[in-house]
């Protein structure tokens, strides 16, 4: 935690501490999470098998193998991955906006992904025949996908041709157009079976079930994006945090910066609701709660922040699979029930300072 | 040097900034003053270069600042805002160091002295009173001059919640400012600051220029056409020169609310 000095004095942690513990949390609770489930075995276990995967000449049984490296490992993959992404991109939407509070939701990113993937589920039965048959698993990640893209796409452009393509005309045309894409999709869900509604609420509770090699490297190479265009332009981000006209008279091109972070938070939101549905409050939560440590400072808290939502995200998974066994809770109503309580108390603490 | 050539700038139909041209160069110390809505802030920002012009031109160093990209602008002059809108709990050296590409932490420490704050470096910004805030700001500003000397430093009311001592001091700032060899341009209200550490008052009405001229030079006939106050001008003991306004009798103050053409 940040060492007090006096009231109100700061010492920051370096990146490299910042990095160590946090990447040393989310190892630990990654073999956490491959220990857990039907069959619990122990962290030496779990290493062993992890060794072997790797190609090393460890002792064990196939049975662990199959359990770790086949049947746990792509989804504890999936979960840092998708955490990474959303907490990562909350971080630099909360920076581009000027607003701690601020959700990746309000670019229309998950409501357009969402209204996407519900056409699909409600109206795309000829899309899936029509799909040559290796595609067909991945036709409604991909429509979630584009949904995500096209709704944020509509946003930035709205924002650059009616406003000045600063961030607060984004949230304003952001809210405007997630509101639509919300009334989209409630028409269609008024439309749907009965059978449509139950895979529709399954998908947009969230659920990292559908993990595999394939979808976890679009996630990750999305969330890699995030990270570099942080690194790469984190004074510019910081800049951007004294006020748009302060950040263009330290020479920041304001509007090419805001188009650059939204693109990048809508391929990585895009990519995580595609796979694995709406999970919230981890693109709320993590950064918030890290910027009280690393402080706002773009180079350091969008990296922690990728750390701690993929730390977060793996537990919340961990717990998602294993509290109702045999049956599986969607993870978003844990993140949920984690993260609200956090958000009330976040609130209370700025109130009262 | 700051070269203004018969701007224009509207908005909604109505002119803002009404054909004005002026010019400051490197080593003076200019003043913009007049009423509220008087075009002071527009100006400025016109100057910054944030502004679309209707008619005219504006070169800083010989360039037009119409056609510069915001790094290559950034070179050329440093701003000052009225009211800075940071939240974000960065400490004050952290916000200093923004003002330098390369965020030298040893010359952001040198521009927190400066403004009196070298104490305060590691204080959370959101924490420090709103006068502070506004040194650090201005700390920051600086920061960015240091780095390319013939700049422009623009700024926006830099006194208004400053204490009397911190008034005067920033304004000698400014004056080691020019005396660096940049062009001075702030927006003050404080007449009295402005005859007595300015080189030349440029005296705004209506979007209009009404003056521009050395402090000695601006009389109370000038004033009371740009304000529609009456003042007296006084030479102290020390020799500085201090503006203060009459109060208005009933008569003038309701014929300025009825007709403020004829006040």
């Amino acid at each position: 935690m940040s060492v007090a000095l006096a009231p109100g004095h700061t010492r920051r942690p370096s990146l490299a501490r910042v990095i160590t513990v946090l990447a040393i949390a989310t190892a630990v609770i990654a073999i956490a999470a491959l220990m857990v489930g039907a069959a619990t075995l122990s962290p030496a276990r779990v290493l062993a098998a992890l060794g072997r995967g790797l190609g090393l000449e460890l002792e064990g049984s196939h049975r662990d193998d199959l359990i770790v490296c086949t049947l746990r490992l792509p989804r504890v993959v999936l979960a840092l991955a998708v955490g990474a992404a959303l907490a990562s991109a909350g971080a630099l939407l909360q920076g581009l906006v000027r607003n701690p509070l601020a959700d990746p939701g309000l670019l229309g990113v998950t409501n357009g992904a969402a209204l996407a993937a519900v056409a699909f589920l409600v109206l795309g039965d000829g899309l899936l025949v029509a799909a040559p048959g290796a595609l067909r698993p991945y036709v409604l990640p991909l429509c979630a996908f584009g949904g995500a893209l096209v709704a944020t796409a509509v946003v930035v452009s709205l924002a650059r041709v009616l406003g000045r393509g600063a961030a607060a005309d984004l949230v304003l045309i952001g809210v405007g157009v997630a509101a639509l894409c919300g009334a989209a999709t409630g028409l269609l869900l008024f439309v749907a079976t009965d059978a449509q509604l139950r895979s529709v609420t399954f998908w947009t509770l969230g659920s990292l079930g559908g993990a595999g090699w394939d979808v976890v490297v679009p996630v990750a190479v999305a969330t890699a994006l995030a990270i570099a265009l942080a690194a790469v332009r984190a004074s510019s981000l910081d800049r951007l945090l004294l006020g748009d006209a302060e950040a263009r008279h330290l020479g920041v091109d304001v509007r090419r910066l805001t188009a650059q972070v939204a693109v990048v938070v809508a391929l990585a939101i895009g990519a995580a609701v595609a796979v694995c549905g709406v999970i919230g409050f981890i693109g709320l939560v993590v950064p918030h709660l890290l910027r009280a440590w690393v402080g706002p400072g773009h180079r350091a808290l969008v990296p922690a922040s990728a750390l701690g939502g993929a730390a977060l995200l793996t537990a919340a998974d961990a717990v998602a699979r294993t509290i109702v066994a045999p049956a599986e809770l969607p993870v978003g109503i844990v993140t949920a029930l984690v993260g609200a309580p956090v958000l009330i108390a976040i609130a209370r603490t700025r109130s009262a300072a | 040097m700051i070269v203004a050539d018969d701007v224009v700038i509207t908005a909604g139909g109505r002119r803002l900034v009404d054909g004005v041209s002026l010019a400051v160069a490197h080593g003076e110390v200019l003043a913009l003053v007049g009423p509220n809505g008087a075009g002071k802030s527009t100006l400025l920002s016109a100057l910054a270069g944030d502004r679309r012009l209707a008619r005219g031109r504006i070169s800083l160093g010989g360039h037009d600042v119409a056609t510069l990209a915001p790094a290559a602008l950034a070179r050329l002059r440093a701003v000052l805002p009225q009211r800075a809108a940071l939240t974000a709990s960065f400490t004050a050296l952290e916000v200093v160091r923004l003002g330098s590409d390369r965020g030298d932490a040893d010359a952001a420490h040198r521009q927190l002295t400066a403004v009196a704050l070298g104490h305060a470096a590691e204080r959370l910004y959101p924490t420090l009173s709103g006068g502070e805030q506004q040194r650090v700001q201005l700390a920051r500003v600086l920061t960015q001059l240091d780095e390319r000397p013939g700049c422009a430093l623009l700024l926006d009311e830099p006194t208004a919640a400053l204490d009397p001592h911190h008034q005067h001091r920033v304004l000698a700032l400014a004056r080691q400012v020019a005396a660096a060899g940049h062009a001075v341009v702030v927006v003050l209200h404080d007449l009295t600051l402005a005859l007595g550490h300015t080189d030349r008052i440029a005296l705004l009405a209506a979007g209009r220029l009404l003056a521009c001229e050395p402090p000695r030079a601006i009389t109370a006939a000038r004033l009371r056409q740009a304000f529609g106050v009456d003042f007296d001008l006084i030479s102290t003991r020390g020799g500085a020169l201090a503006a203060i306004a009459r109060p208005p009798t009933a008569l003038e103050e309701s014929l300025h609310a009825s007709r403020p053409d004829l006040a």
